[in-house]
């Protein structure tokens, strides 16, 4: 016979159920804690590795903080010095490449100190949404939050690259929009915070700001709210676009020239465009892990959605940003971070889901015993990052006029015949269609770029654009092309650089074209060679499109 | 009631006008057909007329899909048709069955109370039929094959997990069968048919032992019968053809068929593939988002996904092997659109008061439209071009000279009768498939390509120099020998040699000096030296 007792136990039975069905799993005190020494203990590790590897730093890192460091220098970007980089990510990278110009502290040190602090305050918004929200899932969030901090040291070869640096910024309004979106309520002032960073964030790149058009179109689709784009993250966020957008009025004319109707206009060709030659086997990045990890975690999050409202987001995330992997065509691991950080969020979660399964172990689980165990992982993995720096040669940093020494280890392949041939201050032209082998080098050993191009790789589309269709290739981008190659007979000529490097293969065409194999061969009669393969076990494995010729290399005599 | 009966009729007439118009393209187009499909459809027909795969006849695929398409082979032989258009008229009515069937499921034992539900169906039909439209020269592959025997499948399991299986249950078994041959005709298709069933576990308790008797439902067992049925006949089959698939062919392709490897840029990236992919990403992100409306999109999108992982495992980027991928983004995109019909349908009902049952009929009409205009379209291209004469190759009527896949057609309009043997060495598929088959020519040699030497170059190149590998591609020379024995046997009109790469493998043999002693080069374009036999008459 059923009774009211009966009924007041199945009724309390299946609170429990659903809660632990529904992750209306609170985050208690001593949860809280061991997250946050966890988050905090991840961002000391970081910045140990980044005081142990000095120079460590993402080759388009580089190129782009170089870019920056050159226009501080009142050089014109886009017209005197060109990178193929947004204006959001030049006016981010100047903040640290201004601070590098009055500290003796090598910029690339410089650099991966201010990304560590953007990561902390990242984490702080992270971990500040999570516990001051009135949200019913904060077992969960904290599960994503521990995620994204953790991905950094998966990922700590694309610390700084500008893919890391979206993740960064919009990761917090991310959490903010899946409250707001699911009527919780995210702590006003973290989420307005969290907003301005996205509104960073998503300006970095037109690819990110249609990731964040198809994350709102996604949620709007599925919840129908409008009083969620009333929020305060996403008013910041649309604040910051917009006045991005707007901004680009009062750029100067030649810097709003080069980039809204070259650079801009370029990548979108670039992404269209299909270059033949990387269909060849390893011409491209083989990540084909990550994609059969992105694919497995999907099944698994999927099948495990009804346990939380966070799963779906976090699983559209990862698609989405398969999505950005796809459209660049490179295939390069930093572009696949989105997807990952997506796939780790989702793959937290199903972590998280097991883990409710286990005995409660709230009250046991307090920070005297778990911090101990994480402290021990943060310094088992210090240890390993510390090995090839114990065994490797210094760099001596006092001759770019910055503070220590610096382990070569992180130098970047072709270092030895560089260090061979130029010192800190020389002036070398290195012409590639790719961002190696001229950076990270050129700033990990003090070396000015000669030229305003930091890499030809805008001359590498004009011509793939150009022989599937002169006609439009001529006229929308003739102009910029003779910008790029007319000087460059005249500097080599005038202001000689100490070396001239590039990949036969790719430049020759170029050279011949634009006539300056003859004015090199003129200004420096001897050429040698430099090779990708040099002293390959001393040196970061690196990522590279296509093939790797050896680089024909001039020197000049004095 | 007569709601549902008026929409039962839409989807009818929708499943009839598409397959009328596959019908009406087969007989528009005789011989039209991809390469891969002519390949097999040519192994059908010659296991047909008694030869033993792997032994008198030599192919490096598994053999299942043969036995598949043995039946369009046999309609050819039977009612005096081009194979290729039996092959074609084979895969409408597969495709009628599929669509049939999953009309069945949907209609008579799925959930039916909300017109989300009805648009979920109807989109799921139509995507499915419609998905074969857009392969062009790649329909009929075993991709396709494995969608169309799948698909049925995939919903029974959705009813199945769902405890809404039909009450029949040889229908069940049925599907089951047709669904487990699917997943056989590539081992690669069990990672999807797979991480869908674990989707389905793990979306039910797995603490609850009730939860498992879903893997032994008749469905479920049906499949396994078939895999079972065809892993069996691998041990019943002669044993000449046991010891040269199992001893030969499948170890040589476990490490060698990374010849044909490609980027990971090249499987997704190139203009002729991505906009898969793109579909995919962003079919998924918004199914993802509407997958309340019903329990069928979240396996739909597991399958969609995890379809990559064969695709990569493959890692050539051929286009055809991301078909599953299509299939399951092209089926997402149809339900997210009919959910917005649905909505504009309301909305005009509301502003309107137009009765629901005429706006639906608008569907129907539309795709009516469209599919009669593509078949005016169709006819008059047929008519305004080229056409060749079927009587050379002993059929009745015309054909669009445009079906015939060959740089070669001229060379055999010259040269060629219809009782000549015909050899061509190459390590493609394409250009002697499907150009053989359309034209009914029979091989001149046991081999049908010599796609395994360059499979064996790459063990030689790129292996490791064990005993086993060199054992394998000492291989190259029997291959070699047994060319020229055919040749010598059959005494083929024309044999056809692929200047690059395979010109470089028959070099140390001595095949090309050994050749001359009975065939003169007559030509020499699209990479490959042609070759007539001399002092036979044309």
């Amino acid at each position: 016979m059923i009774t009211s007792a009966n009924l007041n136990s199945l009724k309390i039975e299946s609170t429990k159920r659903l809660t632990k069905l529904r992750g209306h799993k609170d985050l208690s005190k001593s949860e809280a804690q061991v997250l946050i020494t966890a988050v905090v203990l991840i961002q000391l590790t970081l910045l140990c590795v980044f005081i142990m590897h000095t120079l460590m730093i993402p080759a388009e890192a580089a190129k782009h903080l170089n870019f920056a460091m050159i226009v501080l220098q009142g050089k014109m970007p886009y017209k005197d010095v060109v990178d193929m980089v947004s204006p959001m990510m030049l006016y981010i990278d100047v903040i640290p490449a201004y601070i590098a110009k009055f500290v003796h502290i090598h910029p690339i040190v410089v650099y991966n100190i201010f990304v560590w602090i953007l990561s902390c305050i990242s984490q702080v918004l992270c971990l500040g949404l999570v516990l001051k929200s009135q949200t019913r899932e904060k077992y969960f969030l904290s599960a994503v939050v521990l995620a994204n901090a953790l991905l950094q040291l998966f990922f700590l070869q694309e610390f700084g690259q500008i893919d890391h640096l979206f993740l960064l910024f919009t990761t917090p309004y991310w959490l903010s929009r899946f409250m707001r979106w699911n009527s919780q309520k995210p702590a006003q002032s973290f989420a307005m915070f969290a907003g301005i960073g996205a509104g960073i964030g998503f300006s970095l790149s037109f690819l990110y700001s249609f990731f964040f058009l198809l994350i709102e179109f996604c949620f709007w689709i599925e919840k129908r709210r409008q009083e969620a784009f009333t929020g305060p993250e996403f008013a910041c966020c649309c604040a910051i676009m917009l006045l991005y957008l707007g901004h680009m009025i009062i750029l100067p004319e030649a810097m709003a020239s080069g980039y809204l109707s070259w650079i801009l206009p370029l990548t979108f060709v670039d992404y269209w465009l299909w270059d033949e030659r990387l269909t060849f086997v390893e011409k491209t990045p083989d990540r084909r892990d990550l994609i059969y990890i992105f694919a497995i975690v999907s099944v698994l999050a999927i099948a495990s959605s009804r346990r939380s409202r966070l799963v779906i987001p976090a699983v559209t995330f990862s698609v989405l940003g398969f999505g950005l992997y796809l459209i660049q065509g490179q295939m390069f691991t930093y572009q696949a971070l989105p997807m990952m950080w997506g796939v780790g969020f989702a793959l937290a979660l199903v972590i998280a889901f097991a883990t409710t399964y286990l005995p409660d172990m709230s009250k046991k689980v307090k920070p005297t015993i778990v911090a101990p165990v994480v402290l021990i992982s943060c310094l088992i993995f210090l240890y390993f990052q510390y090995l090839p720096v114990s065994k490797s040669a210094r760099l001596d940093l006092t001759k770019q006029n910055c503070w220590g020494s610096a382990p070569k280890c992180d130098l970047s392949n072709m270092s030895e015949f560089f260090e061979s041939k130029t010192k800190p201050g020389d002036s070398v032209l290195i012409l590639n269609d790719r961002t190696r082998p001229a950076y990270p080098l050129i700033l990990q050993l003090g070396l000015k770029p000669a030229g305003a191009m930091l890499d030809y790789a805008p001359s590498r589309i004009y011509e793939n654009y150009f022989a599937l269709d002169n006609m439009a290739a001529i006229s929308k981008f003739i102009y910029f092309e003779n910008l790029v190659w007319e000087p460059l007979s005249s500097m080599i000529v005038f202001k000689t650089p100490k070396l001239v490097l590039y990949d036969q293969d790719a430049m020759n065409p170029l050279l011949d074209k634009h006539l300056l194999k003859t004015t090199l061969t003129n200004i420096y009669p001897d050429a040698v060679y430099a090779d990708w393969s040099e002293n390959i076990h001393k040196h970061p494995k690196f990522e590279y499109l296509s093939f790797r010729f050896p680089a024909a290399v001039h020197v000049r005599k004095n | 009631m007569k709601e549902q009966n008026i929409l039962k009729l839409i989807t009818l007439v929708l499943i009839s006008l598409f397959i009328f118009r596959l019908v009406y393209g087969a007989i528009l187009h005789p011989l039209y057909m991809g390469w891969d499909p002519g390949l097999h459809l040519n192994a059908a027909q010659l296991i047909l007329q008694g030869k033993v795969p792997y032994v008198d006849m030599m192919d490096v695929n598994p053999p299942l899909v043969w036995y598949i398409d043995m039946i369009p082979a046999l309609w050819a032989n039977m009612f005096h048709m081009p194979a290729p258009q039996a092959f074609t008229l084979f895969l409408a009515l597969v495709i009628l069955c599929s669509a049939s069937t999953c009309y069945f499921l949907f209609f008579q034992c799925a959930e039916n109370k909300k017109a989300e539900d009805t648009a979920t169906y109807i989109a799921f039909i139509v995507a499915l039929i419609y998905f074969n439209f857009l392969l062009s020269f790649d329909f009929g592959q075993r991709e396709t094959i494995f969608v169309l025997f799948y698909m049925p499948f995939f919903v029974l399991r959705w009813l199945c997990w769902n405890g809404r299986a039909p009450k029949q249950k040889w229908i069940s078994i049925l599907i089951g069968i047709i669904g487990g041959m699917g997943i056989c005709l590539k081992p690669y298709f069990l990672i999807p048919a797979l991480a869908v069933e674990i989707y389905f576990l793990l979306n039910k308790n797995v603490l609850d032992p009730k939860t498992y008797k879903h893997f032994i439902s008749p469905d479920a067992l049906g499949a396994l019968c078939a895999a079972s049925a065809y892993a069996l006949h691998f041990l019943l089959m002669p044993q000449a053809m046991r010891d040269n698939y199992f001893g030969f062919v499948v170890p040589a392709f476990m490490l060698g068929y990374n010849y044909w490897d490609t980027s990971l840029g090249g499987s997704f990236c190139p203009p002729d593939k991505r906009m898969v992919f793109w579909l995919m990403v962003l079919a998924c992100a918004l199914a993802l988002s509407l997958r309340r409306k019903s329990g069928l999109i979240e396996p739909l999108i597991v399958f969609g996904i995890t379809s990559n992982i064969p695709y990569l495992l493959q890692f050539k980027g051929w286009a055809y092997h991301d078909q599953p991928v299509l299939a399951a983004s092209l089926i997402l995109a149809f339900i997210a659109i009919s959910y917005f019909l649905v909505f504009i349908g309301e909305k005009i009902n509301e502003a309107c008061s137009i009765p629901h049952m005429i706006l639906v009929w608008i569907v129907p009409v539309a795709i009516g439209g469209y599919l009669a205009y593509d078949a005016f379209q169709d006819t008059q291209a047929v008519n305004r071009n080229a056409k060749v004469d079927m009587a050379f190759i002993g059929y009745d009527g015309f054909s669009p000279r445009s079906d015939i896949n060959s740089p070669f057609f001229d060379v055999f309009q010259k040269e060629w009768n219809r009782e000549d043997k015909v050899v061509f060495i190459s390590n493609g598929v394409t250009p002697e498939y499907p150009f053989l088959t359309q034209i009914n020519a029979a091989p001149g040699s046991r081999h049908l390509h010599c796609v395994i030497l360059s499979v064996l170059q790459y063990i030689k190149d790129m292996r490791e120099k064990t005993p086993k590998n060199i054992a394998l591609f000492e291989q190259e020379e029997r291959i070699v020998k047994e060319y020229i024995q055919d040749i010598e046997a059959n005494k083929p009109k024309l044999v056809f040699v692929q200047i690059g790469p395979v010109l470089d493998y028959l070099k140390p043999y001595g095949f090309v000096e050994k050749m001359q002693a009975s065939y003169d080069k007559i030509e020499s374009h699209d990479n490959f030296d042609v070759y007539k036999l001399r002092n036979k008459g044309s």
